[in-house]
């Protein structure tokens, strides 16, 4: 499967899965993501045969609705942590639904995932955005191959 | 009685959505225990008993391989039911921690629905009734 189209799909199953949340495809924009400027951004590495980092971003705002959507808790505003935690733990969950759909051997491997500060090189070219009723989240793949780690 | 379930998983929302899941599979999650790794998992079974376990691999300080060998290990601990519940899908990890004893792998993101069933499996169909009865203390 191409990498983009098995991306766009691991990131709907599981943020209908456990957020409860229809995001969709649109084009990825060229656009300054800087964490400081409301952005949260989160990044995994994977090993095997195709090595690699996931890279997503996450507008605050719509993070933790995400947040409180998957701790069942809508009516409550998650904090910084606990929003933190969520983000790690769906881009954990977007990276292996990744890999399941991009190696069906399933040898690939998966770090822990992290919390980026500092601004990020943000490439339209080699990433996807997702609708969110009117937010996006932007993620792109970056190849060890590439010379991006 | 409640099913007595202890889940082990760093992310604490993860562990609030798998105590959901477990509430809306009718079970009363009173006695339901959670820690973040499975270091701490090792100390909770050395003072409780516990039905079943959920646990994910990656983890810090102690992983959910490690926990798996533990238990493994363990005469009376190994017979505590297994299920892993972890974005991992790789052939050689599931095979390993079913050779570990773990029972059942369920992969995230997951329906609520599978993890029901993998404990209706484990644990009787009356846990789905949730009249599931704790087998704590028993030397079974």
């Amino acid at each position: 499967m191409e990498p983009m189209r098995a991306l766009r799909d691991a990131i709907s199953e599981v943020l209908e899965t456990m957020c409860f949340m229809c995001p969709v495809p649109v084009k990825a924009p060229a656009m300054d993501l800087d964490p400081a400027e409301d952005w949260a951004v989160v990044e995994l590495d994977f090993g095997g045969k195709d090595a690699g980092s996931l890279r997503i971003y996450f507008p605050w705002g719509l993070a933790v609705e995400m947040a409180s959507a998957m701790r069942g808790q809508a009516d409550t505003i998650a904090q910084a942590e606990e929003t933190h935690d969520v983000l790690k733990e769906v881009t954990n969950m977007v990276a292996g639904s990744l890999l399941h759909r991009l190696d069906p051997e399933a040898k690939a491997s998966l770090q822990l995932p992290r919390v980026v500060t500092g601004a990020q090189p943000w490439d339209p070219a080699r990433g996807l955005a997702m609708d969110l009723d009117g937010r996006m989240i932007v993620a792109q793949l970056l190849w060890e191959s590439e010379g991006d780690n | 009685m409640g099913v007595h379930a202890l889940i082990v998983d760093d992310s604490a929302a993860m562990r609030a959505v798998l105590k959901k899941v477990l509430a809306l599979s009718g079970a009363d999650v009173s006695h339901c225990l959670e820690v973040s790794n499975g270091k701490e998992a090792l100390e909770v079974l050395s003072k409780e008993w516990v039905d079943v376990i959920l646990t994910d691999i990656h983890m810090p300080v102690m992983d959910g391989m490690e926990l798996l060998e533990s238990l493994h290990g363990d005469e009376m601990l190994s017979r505590v039911p297994v299920v892993v519940v972890t974005t991992e899908a790789r052939r050689e990890l599931v095979e390993r921690a079913t050779a570990l004893g773990a029972r059942a792998h369920v992969r995230k993101p997951f329906q609520p629905e599978t993890i029901k069933k993998v404990l209706e499996a484990i644990l009787g169909e009356e846990f789905a009734r949730g009249t599931h009865e704790s087998t704590e203390g028993c030397d079974f």
